[in-house]
């Protein structure tokens, strides 16, 4: 068999060019993530092929110019140039023409030209155009360029089929003819592609839905009441629609667990290995992706519906000052349910910088997992009276608890962005796109797609440190004495396992704190999941009792640790870094081990100091 | 002349010219705040740290310090209905 011709095409466009979907409707299911080598954002090719070739099409990060005034546009433009290590030169480029916004598309064509490669014109939005009541002429359009334009209406997929032919079709590929003179400055461009705009859309205006739209979404009053109910209804729908599917995911994997190992006592090592390391981990990715799912398809709604840059520009002010931007607040919002949505949301970022540091504060959020530990300590440590009469304490400390944490995360992002991600050119500006209806194909599609990358990327450290955990709280194998209990074979187990060996070694650490061998056992183990510290605390003081709202475990749990030392934990909870998949998730969207380390060891440092301070307050207060 | 920041909103005002980092004033100008076009600042966030400002048929919200490196000279006469913003005389 011969081997088939294939051609490298890039699709480029600016920011908010529809890009993205027309991608999607042109390549299907499928496309992968290109290995693109030390970039944060990975450009997806998809490809298509016809009888006689193939073609890979590469999606690239939305851009202004072929200037780079950003990391991201640093991919796009070194990729474009045939600058970017081991990504093979494009034969042609396909660029998306928005006719909403037709002259900051045209200015792009306009620098485009220098590469002096083969181009066709995608020429998107153009309904929405000519429902404002103006007129394009994409025939004259063409013939100005000098290069094929295909008119796609996206909503009714008019034009993607023709679109396809044209791509497979040597004869539509032209070099358009170089309009302007290569040193042109950026003034000539302009006024080039302001030329050449009033000449093919005749009587265009701004859109008057989006004024009359903006006149209440952006009013400082019933703008911010829609973007509070808009923003409960995010985080509220992460819990109600994903909760039962994670529950049903949760308790599925736990039953297979139980059929697989039996009522043994002590269950052949091949059948535990199989049960509590392989499933388990595969249970710990896959509980994730209905969340993952749900926050993504609402999250890619409200940016094609032009909503999120209304709602980053009405926050833009309070994050703006911690170094962050308007777009840092859904992702921050959503780590108070999970980080591993929250950080995947954060890609909607457009700047590095306030990427990166809403990332790396994600994880200080007050998640879900964290509530069983809290629960817990706070019923068992906190005494049940009321304040002022009507407030319960442990309800008090509990919020203290969650408010803390966002104080916190915030100045640490300050901090951040005034040290290691001190960058200038950062974002100063949103763009406001006109008011539109997403389609929901394109919803579908890119939440799979951000779901299945997580479960093959993140997914795999996952099970791999799942496998690692099972290994250390297994080996050295115990054999059961006769009469002994699952509960008690279990605790024997993990009492003289290596985990609780590493336990001994590293408690010493913990010394200013008064973490004795178990805590730091529960600890270690709670690397697996923060709320694993319930149950490895019911394992080793309560035999077998995992419930955060156990009376035995409570009463275990006050008979065992000094009210300091609760309160210790607690602190330490509030901000370690104790849970792997954030990691694995840290790891796949900074793109780097290094920031994932450094987000690591800053939070480790943090949770200690926190942990050895409440120590001795409270020691000193209490006694 | 003004700032951008300085001018009224609703008021329709003519660039005059950019200042800042080179950074910051290329991209200005690659979005299309070049000499010469027409901007009109529609609102200001709440505290008012970012200016959303309209300019040719799409708007555009810039953050302060930024915003009033762009300075404006407003345009006295009244604009036509149908012709562009950024044509206009």
């Amino acid at each position: 068999m011969r081997a088939v011709p294939r051609r490298n095409i890039a699709l480029v466009g600016v920011p908010n060019s529809g890009k993205t979907t027309l991608f999607n409707a042109l390549t299907g299911a499928r496309k992968k993530v290109a290995n693109y080598p030390g970039v944060t954002v990975e450009p997806t090719v998809g490809v298509l092929a016809n009888h006689a070739e193939t073609i890979a099409l590469v999606d690239l990060p939305g851009v202004y110019s072929l200037s780079p005034k950003s990391s991201d546009e640093e991919i796009t433009s070194a990729a474009l140039k045939g600058e970017l290590g081991n990504v093979p030169p494009f034969n042609g480029i396909v660029l998306i023409l928005d006719a909403t916004n037709l002259e900051k598309g045209l200015f792009l064509f306009s620098q485009l030209l220098a590469l002096q490669k083969p181009m066709l014109i995608a020429l998107t939005m153009i309904d929405e155009v000519k429902r404002r009541g103006a007129t394009l002429d994409d025939i004259l359009l063409e013939s100005r360029l000098g290069a094929a334009v295909v008119p796609i209406v996206g909503t009714k997929g008019i034009g993607i089929t023709e679109l396809k032919t044209k791509l497979f079709d040597h004869q539509h590929w032209r070099v358009p003819p170089m309009h302007l003179p290569p040193t042109a400055s950026v003034e000539e461009r302009i006024a080039w592609a302001r030329q050449i705009a009033s000449e093919v859309l005749r009587n265009d205006r701004f859109d008057e839905r989006t004024e009359r739209l903006d006149r209440i979404l952006l009013h400082p009053v019933w703008g911010m009441v829609a973007f509070v109910i808009v923003m409960a209804l995010i985080f509220q729908s992460i819990f109600t629609w994903s909760q039962p599917l994670m529950d049903a995911i949760d308790s599925g994997f736990s039953t297979l667990r139980q059929w697989i190992v039996g009522d043994a006592v002590a269950p052949p090592l091949v059948l535990d290995f199989l049960a509590n390391g392989v499933i388990a981990g595969v249970g710990s990715v896959l509980v994730f992706a209905p969340q993952i799912f749900v926050l993504m398809v609402l999250v890619t709604f409200l940016e094609d519906s032009g909503y999120m840059a209304r709602a980053a520009f009405l926050v833009d002010r309070m994050f703006g000052v911690f170094g962050l931007q308007g777009r840092s607040f859904i992702p921050l919002l959503s780590s108070y349910a999970c980080a591993i949505p929250g950080i995947l949301s954060a890609r909607m970022i457009p700047s590095y910088a306030e990427r990166m540091a809403t990332m790396l504060v994600a994880p200080l959020m007050t998640c879900s997992a964290r509530l069983p530990v809290y629960t817990l300590l706070i019923a068992a440590f906190v005494p049940a009276g009321t304040v002022g009469g009507f407030l319960s304490l442990q309800a008090l400390v509990l919020g203290m608890l969650y408010v803390a944490a966002a104080v916190v995360g915030l100045v640490i992002a300050w901090l951040l962005r005034k040290t290691v991600l001190a960058d200038d050119r950062t974002a100063f500006f949103i763009e406001f796109p006109p008011y539109r209806l997403p389609q929901w194909r394109n919803l579908l599609v890119r939440a799979t797609m951000r779901m299945q990358d997580f479960v093959q990327t993140a997914g795999t450290i996952i099970l791999a440190i799942s496998i690692v955990l099972w290994a250390l709280a297994t080996f050295p194998r115990l054999e059961p004495r006769p009469g002994m209990s699952a509960d008690e074979y279990r605790r024997a187990q993990l009492e003289q396992s290596w985990a609780a060996h590493v336990g001994r070694m590293v408690a010493p650490i913990f010394r200013p704190m008064h973490f004795d061998w178990q805590v730091t056992l529960g600890i270690i183990g709670s690397f697996a999941a923060r709320e694993v510290f319930v149950s490895v605390m019911g394992q080793l003081y309560a035999v077998g009792q995992d419930d955060p709202a156990s009376a035995s475990l409570r009463a275990a749990l006050q008979q065992q640790l000094s009210p300091p030392v609760a309160f210790a934990v607690l602190a330490f909870y509030m901000f370690a870094l104790q849970c792997m998949s954030t990691v694995a998730v840290l790891r796949r969207e900074t793109g780097s081990w290094k920031w994932t380390a450094f987000a690591f060891v800053y939070m480790f440092l943090l949770a200690y100091l926190a942990a050895a301070g409440t120590y001795n307050i409270a020691r000193a207060l209490l006694s | 002349m003004l700032s951008l920041e300085a001018l009224p909103l609703g008021t329709p005002a003519r660039i005059a010219a950019v200042a800042g980092p080179s950074p910051f004033v290329e991209r200005m100008k690659e979005l299309g705040l070049v000499e010469g076009t027409v901007v009109t600042v529609l609102r200001r966030s709440l505290f008012g740290g970012t200016l959303q400002i309209r300019y040719g048929n799409g708007t555009l919200a810039v953050r302060l310090p930024f915003a009033s490196a762009i300075r404006v000279e407003p345009v006295s006469q009244p604009l036509h209905q149908h012709e562009p913003l950024w044509q206009a005389v």
